[in-house]
This record gives C-alpha cells, sequence and structure tokens, in this order.
C-alpha cells in the first residue's frame, strides 16, 4: 500500500459520530431493499415451482399424435406407423419411462336436465401405466381403477353433475347425440306415430353406464376425468386407433430439446407430432413467469431509494471530508485513488446492507406461515387463500441464480450511487479546499 | 409560537449558498416522489384491471337474478308480485320476469349450446341497450322467432345474420335422449314403439339476428319471452325476474335489504352478477393488499433518506441551533424549523411523485412496450382481452397517500431535530 | 439600592480542564458600565456566560436583578434572555443567509412581545451604527465590521436591561471603535441598563464605571 493511500484510509475514516448514524441507517435501507426482494421473489419463485409441479403431476409429459397430413403420408399409406409399433417402440427407449396409449376428447353427461361436455382421458388399464401411477396419487376417494366399465372424475366435476363415489353415471358419445338429434329432426313432422316409432328403430345412441369408482382432487389434478381406453376408442369412433401416445420421461423440464432430438434422430416417424406439458399449459405458465418479472422490476424501485440514500450518506461524508481531500491531492493522491475509498466506503455499506437484507429475507421466510396465520386469526384476513393458490402453505424457494441477482444488483446500485458525488469531490482544486 | 419566524428560517435554509445541504435535499426529495410514484401508480393499474373485471362481467351478466331454487317454472302470478314489489326498491332500475335456460342451437349440422334469456317485448330494450355495446353484425332488436347469439356461437354453427337455426331446449333434449335410452333397451317391439311415442324432440326454427362481443358480452344468446317459453314448453309461466341495478357495486346490500324486507318469494333464490367472479375479485383485492404493503416500504426507505439530510442539516448547524436557543427560541420553535424543512421537502417530493404519476399513467401503454421489448416477454396478462394497460384514478387513494408521504417525512425528522434541539446552548456555542 | 447584577462566591471549570474561575463578589449597580479586561484565552467569555445563565457555575451565585439564575427554571431563564438580555457574540453569531434586518429581527420573531419596539428602533440603530444602507442586504455580503455593528444592532434593538458584549469592537477600526462604545455606554446611562462589555484594548477601560482584571479571578 502507498503512503498517499495509507494516509488517505487514516485521515478519511468516519470518527465523527454522526457520520456512523447516517451511515447506519443508509445501511438498513439496504437491508429492507434486499431483504424485501429476498423474500418475495423466493415466495414467487416458490409458487412457480409449486404451479408447475402441480401440472406435472397430472399432465402426460409428451403426447405423440398422429399428424394429419393425408397424401403420402397419411395413415392409410403403407409407410404409415401403426400407434402399436411405434408405442413398443418409445417403451423400449431408455430416454422415456413408459409409453402409453390415450384417447382424449369429450363426452356428454347429464347436469340438472341440460347435457353437458365432460373433457375425459381414456387410458388402458395396464399395469405399468405411468400416467394413472402418478394420478392415483391425486385420489380423495376410491380407487384408479379403469378395470370395467369404470369412470374417474374431479370432484369438481362430481360437484358439477351430482354424483358421489358409487353411483353410475350416464355418459354419451358427443357425436352420437348430435346425430340423435340430427336424425329425430329428419323425421317429417306430419309422419303418424307408427312412422315415427319405425324410425327411431333405426337410430341409436351410444350410451353406457359408467361407475364413479374415483374421484380426484380438483385443484391439484386438473379438469379431466379418466375413462378405460376401449370406452374412450369406442366414444369417439377410433376404430382400434388411438389420438396419442403419452409418454412419461425422466426430466420433464426438458421436454421439448428430448423431443426435437427425437424427432431429428428418427425415433419418431414424420407422420407423428407432439406436444409437451408445458405447451398444453404455455399460457397459465406465461402468465406466472410475466407476474414475477413485474414484481422484480418495482421491487428494483426499493433498490433504487435505498442507493439515493446511500448518495446522499456518500455526498456528506465527502464534503465534511473536503478539506482532507484537498491535502491529500496537494500530497499527491490520485483522484481515482480517493474515489476509490469513498466507494469502497459505500461499497462496505452494501454489504453489510447486504447480508443484513439475506438475513432479515430468510427470517421472515421462516415464520411466513405463521404470520398468515396469525393475520387470519387476529384480522381474518387470508393472505394465501388455497381455494385460489391451490397450495396449504405459502410457498418458497430461493433460487440461488436470483439471489445472486439481486445482491449484484444491489452493491452495483450502492456503488454507482456512491462514484458521482466522490468523482466531483476528487475533482476539487486543493488550494480551494485548503482555503475553506 | 411564530410560525412565520420558523417557516421563514426553513425556507432560507433551504435556498443557502452554495451548500450541499441543497444537493442531499434534492436527492431527498426524488427519493420521496419515487415512493409516491409507485403507490399511486401500482395502485391505480391493480384498481383498473379489478375494475375491468369488474365492469366486463357488469357488462353482460344480469345484476340480478331470481328464481325458484329447485329450477322448476315459476308461476306467473307470483313473478308479477315479486316485480310489483321489487320494482319500487331503491337501486332497481329496472325488473323484469324472463324464461331460459340452456339450449342448444343448431345450423347445417353444427351444433353449440348455450344459455338464453327470453325478455318480454316492452322492457327488452332497455335490457339489450346494454348488451347492445358488444355488437359485432346484425341487429340487436328482439323479435319474436329471433335469437340474438355470441359470435363465439355462430361460428360453431357456422351461421350468418338471417340465417335460419333449429332450437331446442337442453332439458327437451336430454329427456328425450333418456326416454329414448331406456325405451330402445324395451325388446318387445309393440312396447318399443309406444315408449318411442312419447319422444318428441322438435326443434324451434329461428332465425339469428345478430351476434356480439364474446370477449366482452359472454356467452349468452337473447331472445323475446314468447319464443322462450316456446322453446322451454313453459306455456305461460317464466323462470323468474332478471333486474337491473342502478349501482351495481353495491349488489350485495341491496340483496339483504331485499331479503329483510322479504320480497324474495318462499323457495326462491337470488344470483348475484358477482357470484361467477368472486374468487377472482377476492384474489386480486388480496394482491392490492399485498402490493401496498411492500410498496410502502419504499415510502420507508425515502423516509430513511429524509432522516439521514435532517441529521446532516441538524449537525451542521449546530452552533446556530446554539445562538438561537442563546437567543431565546423554544426547543419546540428549533425542533420546529428542521421538521418544517422536512415538510418541504416531503411536499415537494410529493408533488412530484404526483406529476410524474400523472405521467407515467398517461404514457402508460408506451411504456408497457418498452418494458415488454427489454424484458423479452409480455407484460400483459395472457389470460384477460385486453390490450391495454386499464388504470383507475382514486382520488380518495391519491390524498391519502399524499397526506401519508408527507406525514412520514415530518416523522422521520422528528427524532433527530428533537435530539439536537437538546443541545445546550453552551455547549453548542463553544464550537 | 439592589445591584442589577451581582455575582457572590463564584466558582467555575470546565469539567477535565485545568482552567479555574473564582469571583468571590462583583456587583454591578442599574445603569452602570462594566468592562472586563485581560488577554485573550482568559475566561472573560466564560464569565460573560456565566453571567448570563448560559453557563451554570459550580458553586456560588449569579443574580440579575436579584434572581438567583440557578434557581430559575430554564423556560424562565429562556424568556428572560429573550426579554431583557442583549448579547453580542465573539464571532458575531450572525446568521450569514439572512439580511440584516432579518437578523436583527430573528429573535423577536420567535416571541412577538419584543417584536413592535424591536421593529421601530431598527431605522434609528442603523443609522447611529452606520450600517443603515446594508439593511436588506445579506451578513455575508458585509465586511467584519459591518458584521460586527450588525450584531450590536441585534443586541440592542429591543432595549434590553442588560447588555452583554464580548469584544465588540475587535473588528472595527480605531474611530468606529470610539464611536461604538460611546453609543453603548451612552444607550446604558440613558436607558439605566446594565452593560457588561469584555475587551482586550486597554484604550477603552477608562470609559467605563468599573473595570475587573480577569487575571484577578482566574487561577
Amino acid at each position: 500500500m502507498t503512503a498517499p493511500l495509507f494516509l488517505a484510509i487514516r485521515y478519511l475514516r468516519p470518527t465523527r459520530s454522526f457520520i456512523s448514524v447516517i451511515t447506519v441507517i443508509s445501511m438498513l435501507g439496504v437491508v429492507l431493499g434486499v431483504g424485501v426482494l429476498v423474500t418475495v421473489m423466493s415466495v414467487f419463485k416458490g409458487w412457480q415451482i409449486e404451479f408447475r409441479k402441480m401440472l406435472l403431476g397430472f399432465e402426460p409429459h409428451v403426447v405423440v399424435m398422429r399428424l394429419h397430413n393425408g397424401g403420402e403420408t397419411g395413415p392409410e399409406s403403407p409407410q404409415a406407423t401403426g400407434w402399436r409399433e411405434l408405442r413398443d417402440k418409445l417403451a423400449k427407449d431408455k430416454r422415456f419411462l413408459a409409453a402409453t396409449p390415450v384417447a382424449e376428447g369429450n363426452v356428454v353427461v347429464e347436469k340438472e336436465g341440460s347435457l353437458q361436455g365432460l373433457p375425459v382421458l381414456g387410458l388402458s388399464p395396464d399395469q405399468d401405466n405411468a400416467l394413472a401411477t402418478k394420478l392415483a396419487k391425486h385420489l380423495t376417494e376410491g380407487v384408479f381403477d379403469l378395470n370395467d366399465d369404470n369412470i374417474i372424475l374431479t370432484d369438481q366435476q362430481a360437484r358439477d353433475i351430482g354424483a358421489k363415489r358409487g353411483d353410475t353415471i350416464v355418459v354419451h358419445a358427443s357425436a352420437s347425440v348430435r346425430q340423435f338429434i340430427a336424425d329425430v329432426r329428419e323425421i317429417p313432422e306430419d309422419a303418424a306415430d307408427e312412422q315415427r316409432a319405425e324410425k327411431l328403430d333405426s337410430v341409436s345412441i351410444l350410451s353406457k353406464d359408467l361407475k364413479l369408482v374415483g374421484i380426484l382432487r380438483g385443484d391439484t389434478a386438473g379438469t379431466r376425468g379418466y375413462v378405460p381406453l376401449n370406452i374412450a376408442q369406442e366414444f369417439f369412433d377410433l376404430d382400434g386407433e388411438v389420438t396419442g401416445i403419452e409418454l412419461e420421461l425422466v426430466d420433464p423440464d426438458a421436454a421439448a430439446e428430448l423431443m426435437e432430438t427425437a424427432y431429428i434422430d428418427g425415433t419418431l416417424p414424420p407422420q407423428w407430432g407432439w406436444r409437451t406439458w408445458d405447451q398444453e399449459h404455455e399460457d397459465m405458465l406465461q402468465s406466472v413467469e410475466n407476474q414475477r418479472v413485474m414484481m422484480y422490476f418495482l421491487l428494483l424501485f426499493i433498490m433504487l431509494v435505498a442507493a439515493i440514500c446511500v448518495m446522499n450518506t456518500t455526498i456528506t461524508v465527502t464534503v465534511k471530508k473536503r478539506r482532507e481531500i484537498g491535502i491529500l491531492t496537494a500530497l499527491g493522491t490520485r483522484a481515482w485513488q480517493i474515489i476509490t475509498i469513498f466507494v469502497a466506503q459505500a461499497g462496505f455499506v452494501a454489504v453489510i446492507g447486504v447480508i443484513g437484507g439475506i438475513l432479515g429475507g430468510f427470517a421472515v421466510l421462516s415464520v411466513r406461515n405463521a404470520f398468515r396465520e396469525w393475520m387470519a386469526s387476529a384480522f381474518d384476513l387470508d393472505l394465501f387463500p388455497q381455494d385460489i393458490y391451490f397450495l396449504s402453505e405459502i410457498p418458497a424457494h430461493t433460487d440461488l441464480a436470483d439471489l445472486s441477482i439481486i445482491c449484484s444488483i444491489a452493491v452495483f446500485l450502492c456503488l454507482l450511487a456512491a462514484v458521482i458525488p466522490s468523482f466531483f469531490a476528487a475533482r476539487v482544486d486543493p488550494a480551494v479546499a485548503l482555503r475553506d | 409560537m411564530s410560525v412565520s419566524a420558523v417557516s421563514f428560517l426553513a425556507r432560507r435554509y433551504l435556498r443557502a449558498k452554495r451548500s450541499f445541504v441543497s444537493v442531499i435535499t434534492v436527492i431527498s426529495i426524488l427519493g420521496v416522489a419515487v415512493g409516491v410514484l409507485m403507490m399511486i401508480v401500482v395502485n391505480a393499474v391493480m384498481k383498473g384491471f379489478e375494475g375491468e373485471f369488474r365492469q366486463a362481467l357488469i357488462g353482460y351478466q344480469p345484476h340480478l337474478i331470481l328464481k325458484p331454487a329447485d329450477g322448476k317454472p315459476a308461476e306467473p302470478s307470483i313473478v308479477e308480485a315479486t316485480l310489483a314489489k321489487l320494482r319500487p326498491q331503491a337501486g332497481i332500475q329496472s325488473a323484469m320476469s324472463y324464461a331460459g335456460g340452456m339450449f342448444f342451437v343448431e345450423h347445417e349440422g353444427n351444433q353449440s349450446a348455450t344459455v338464453l334469456f327470453g325478455l318480454p317485448v316492452d322492457s327488452a330494450a332497455s335490457y339489450m341497450a346494454k348488451v347492445s355495446k358488444h355488437r359485432l353484425d346484425g341487429t340487436m332488436d328482439l323479435s319474436d322467432g329471433g335469437i340474438v347469439t355470441s359470435d363465439y356461437t355462430a361460428a360453431e354453427i357456422d351461421a350468418r345474420p338471417s340465417d335460419s337455426l333449429a332450437v331446442y331446449a337442453s332439458s327437451s333434449v336430454t329427456s328425450a335422449v333418456n326416454r329414448f335410452r331406456v325405451a330402445s333397451d324395451i325388446s318387445d317391439e309393440k312396447k318399443r314403439h309406444e315408449a318411442f311415442k312419447l319422444i318428441k324432440l322438435r326443434p324451434t326454427e329461428a332465425k339469428l339476428l345478430g351476434y356480439t362481443r364474446v370477449e366482452t358480452a359472454g356467452y349468452f344468446a337473447y331472445t323475446t319471452l314468447a319464443t322462450a317459453q316456446q322453446i322451454f314448453g313453459l306455456g305461460e309461466k317464466l323462470t323468474g325476474i332478471m333486474a337491473e341495478t342502478t349501482n351495481p357495486n353495491d349488489i350485495k346490500a341491496l340483496k339483504k335489504r331485499l331479503e329483510e324486507q322479504n320480497i324474495i318469494p318462499a323457495g326462491w333464490k337470488v344470483v348475484l352478477w358477482t357470484d361467477e367472479g368472486d374468487g377472482r375479485l377476492a384474489a386480486m383485492s388480496n394482491e392490492r393488499f399485498m402490493m401496498f404493503f411492500i410498496i410502502g416500504i419504499i415510502g420507508l426507505v425515502a423516509a430513511f433518506a429524509v432522516m439521514n439530510t435532517t441529521i446532516t442539516v441538524t449537525t451542521q448547524k449546530r452552533r446556530e441551533i446554539g445562538v438561537l436557543a442563546a437567543l431565546g427560541a423554544r426547543q419546540g420553535q428549533i425542533i420546529q424549523i428542521f421538521v418544517s424543512q422536512a415538510a418541504v421537502v416531503g411536499v415537494v417530493g410529493t408533488l412530484t411523485g404526483l406529476g410524474l404519476s400523472a405521467l407515467v399513467l398517461r404514457y402508460r401503454n408506451d411504456i408497457r412496450g418498452l418494458i415488454a421489448t427489454l424484458s423479452g416477454g409480455s407484460s400483459s396478462d395472457s389470460d384477460l382481452f385486453l390490450s391495454t394497460i386499464p388504470a383507475h384514478i382514486d382520488p380518495a387513494f391519491i390524498a391519502y397517500t399524499a397526506c401519508g408521504s408527507v406525514l412520514l417525512c415530518l416523522a422521520a425528522a422528528v427524532p433527530p431535530a428533537w435530539l439536537a434541539s437538546r443541545v445546550d446552548p453552551a455547549v453548542a456555542l463553544r464550537d | 439600592m439592589k445591584h442589577a447584577l451581582t455575582i457572590r462566591d463564584l466558582a467555575f471549570a470546565y469539567p477535565g480542564d485545568a482552567f479555574r474561575l473564582a469571583v468571590s463578589e462583583l456587583k454591578v449597580a442599574a445603569g452602570a458600565t462594566l468592562a472586563l479586561a485581560g488577554a485573550s484565552g482568559g475566561g472573560k467569555t466564560t464569565l460573560l456566560r456565566l453571567m448570563t445563565g448560559l453557563l451554570a457555575p459550580s458553586s456560588g451565585i449569579v443574580e440579575l436583578e436579584g434572581q438567583n439564575l440557578s434557581q430559575m427554571s430554564h423556560e424562565a431563564l429562556r424568556a428572560f434572555r429573550l426579554r431583557h438580555i442583549g448579547l453580542v457574540f465573539q464571532d458575531f453569531a450572525l446568521l450569514d443567509y439572512l439580511t440584516v434586518e432579518e437578523n436583527i429581527l430573528l429573535p423577536h420573531e420567535f416571541s412577538r412581545e419584543t417584536l413592535a419596539k424591536a421593529s421601530s428602533n431598527l431605522p434609528a440603530l442603523l443609522e447611529r451604527l452606520q450600517i443603515a444602507p446594508h439593511r436588506t442586504k445579506l451578513v455575508s455580503q458585509l465586511s467584519q465590521g459591518e458584521r460586527q455593528r450588525a450584531a450590536i444592532a441585534r443586541a440592542l434593538a429591543h432595549e434590553p436591561r442588560f447588555l452583554f458584549a464580548d469584544e465588540p469592537t475587535a473588528s472595527l477600526d480605531p474611530v468606529r471603535t470610539q464611536v461604538v462604545t460611546d453609543l453603548l455606554i451612552e444607550d446604558a446611562r440613558t436607558r439605566q441598563s446594565t452593560l457588561v462589555v469584555v475587551t482586550h484594548d486597554h484604550d477603552l477601560l477608562p470609559r467605563f464605571d468599573q473595570t475587573q482584571r480577569m487575571d484577578s479571578f482566574t487561577r
């Protein structure tokens, strides 16, 4: 360390108590800024993660389905790969945990005297049906048994149609209902009753009585019902075909890349396309991410004002030490060295503030659920209602990347806030400074 | 207490020559301005979203519906009696009987289902005025045998205004389907045919009059009361009563009043426009409260800056404080000097913040575009149909924020000012 | 006749300081003038502060108009100072960023009772001190001498019964020194107020009724 620098630090070290007070207060500002950022962003991130987990808990990771191009590569063409063939191939592929055929669509059920569409997924009751296994985790009542003429609904759906576990639900194929209406309409108005009756003989509706054997928890298991695959195939007029093959992956977050690779290396035939679980729910996921980014942006304003506080403190300190700066400059200390000292002081404030903020943030996070309970009991105010956020506890996940960004921004802003006044202070003519 | 001396000194302090006090004062003003800006803008935008959602609901949901809880048709006599009691009630703008429910509409092999409201001819015009705002094509004037649908339904059945549609009450279809199922299981042909004869599924022919924008008007369809009664096979009976209110935001209080005055017939239930959106509105209100708290922290940190400024100033003016005390100023007066200085910072900062918020809110959509480009995402919520950010300016809230921020500055200045005023003049003069 | 200023058995020392001040007896009548003489650093300012109640003695009594300053409440003392005492500080203690007029009227703005009197005395006072042209100028724009006279004007404006001046002529040229000293003494005699002046200018001493040398008080 050079002599001027050494002198500089000694000279400029804060000795007066009042400077310490304002330094402490500006530290507090940084603590608050960082603390709030850490707390809020951790909760947001936690929620984002829980949300993704929740989706993964019921949504097939990937659904592979035939593209309807027709022509040379249409399903009828000899080169087309049958679904059974593809399914076997995919099941053997080490990259996929499981491959099961599914048939998706809407069926019609009765609700309060009206007919209503109900989205269902047809699943085969195989032992190694990974999707069924993961869905079964969400059962609140009954069993996930698709062996017979069974149906499994979410609690919301069951409530909607007024059904309880064990009830028999009449399910119609939508196309068939449409057809029925059209057929009946075709019967001329003036036809004799007997004629009409005969005509009706040739009409049919595809319906089945299904037993409600299991109820899934709606807020974590999505909005679909589940039926046996063969019934779905019948209802959707698939004639042995399926609407897709669902795949469970080891790493669902990398679903898109994996499928790209599978397509390129030919694992997936050209007539087949895919959709991933996050594509299916893209809107919601994007919305959550947007909110997180907006929140980040807003909270940075706290850091901005904390930096303003630090700037004020630096200005005060540099003015108080004006004479000393003049002496040092006259003795040969260079401007950047002087700037460095004040910026270092601000850096010190920033670092202590950041550490304090992180500790404070963690402290608040550790009591977040207790706080929520207290608010509920004292003010009857639920900060995190389960019916909106589907979780019983406030989530939190402190992402190391987020934390690093927050700390860097905090320190950067404080240093920037200190550089500006230090720059002006260091430029003062020593003759002027010494005169005062 | 001499107010003029105090304010006069405070003002003079701030105009001091070449003083760094002016610089740090200006910077503190900036801090206060940012706090006020954030508070007002965030609140305005959040309230805006909430308001838009409420307005959307109000815009297409009937404000108030009364109907039998068991879903059976309502007797015209009860309906008339209730209407007579309901119409003169304060807050009720209009009330009418209606017939309606879930229905199927079919056109050239395409089908769709939605909810139909059949309105009496004399009251239809006033209600349809509310719906007409969302007109996309055709006419909204109801006539017998005509229906107005949403563009979603029209697209599903591939129909244009003045196309002919086949309309069925949903319940008719259900009972037909059920009867058919039971009947087709009967193996004996004669018995089966007897059962078949009971199946009636006559569509009502209707003309598509026009359609509305589904994003703002919802999925409902409208027709005349007579047509609806025909479709649903009600005869002279009705489904219930629809009412519009003068102050939709007060609907819950209105419901309470109606209940207390026994206007609601026994066995009937009340459906409010808020029922559908209650959950979401509660969530939005919740979030606004949380944001308020968080943004308040900005104000707190700005107050720290003010406190620091006051500490600095009182330290700089130590000797002067001694002089003033020696000359006879009271401790309270000395405190007042510095607190009023902070008041100036608070007032100027608040006014600046108010000005900035006005600017930001005015150009909010341009700013949003900028943020979107910078963050690489779109910052408007994807499930809202609006492409612009709504903002609701609440004068009361702005007033509270302004007062609050000034008070906070004053409070921040008091402790250091008080400490400074306690200095012994002899000690202060000695320096 | 009761003395306006009485000191008995006064002893004072700053904590941790070796310097000691001791006054066994000092009396000044109303309308009389006292000069405290001695070299700089001799404790003159300290004694002045003790006389005005700004400092409390370690032991002994200071009485103004028969009232024991130590027994007066903080508030009563403050009010007394505002109404009845005029102070001229060694370094003027003017507020640089206020005008001459504002500085003079400032203390009275704090209580208003004496404001009318001070306002009406102001023009004549400025004339007598020959700073009338600077009435609305900022103090920072004045020379040392002009500032000193402004400080004196502030002390005199409300016609106080006591005037304590700490080196009021130190920054003045010989002619003005005479003028100002005469002014102060005449003012005291005319209004029957008590004047105590600290000075190191020996030529001025004969004009005063009493002179006290500080070295007799210090140890």
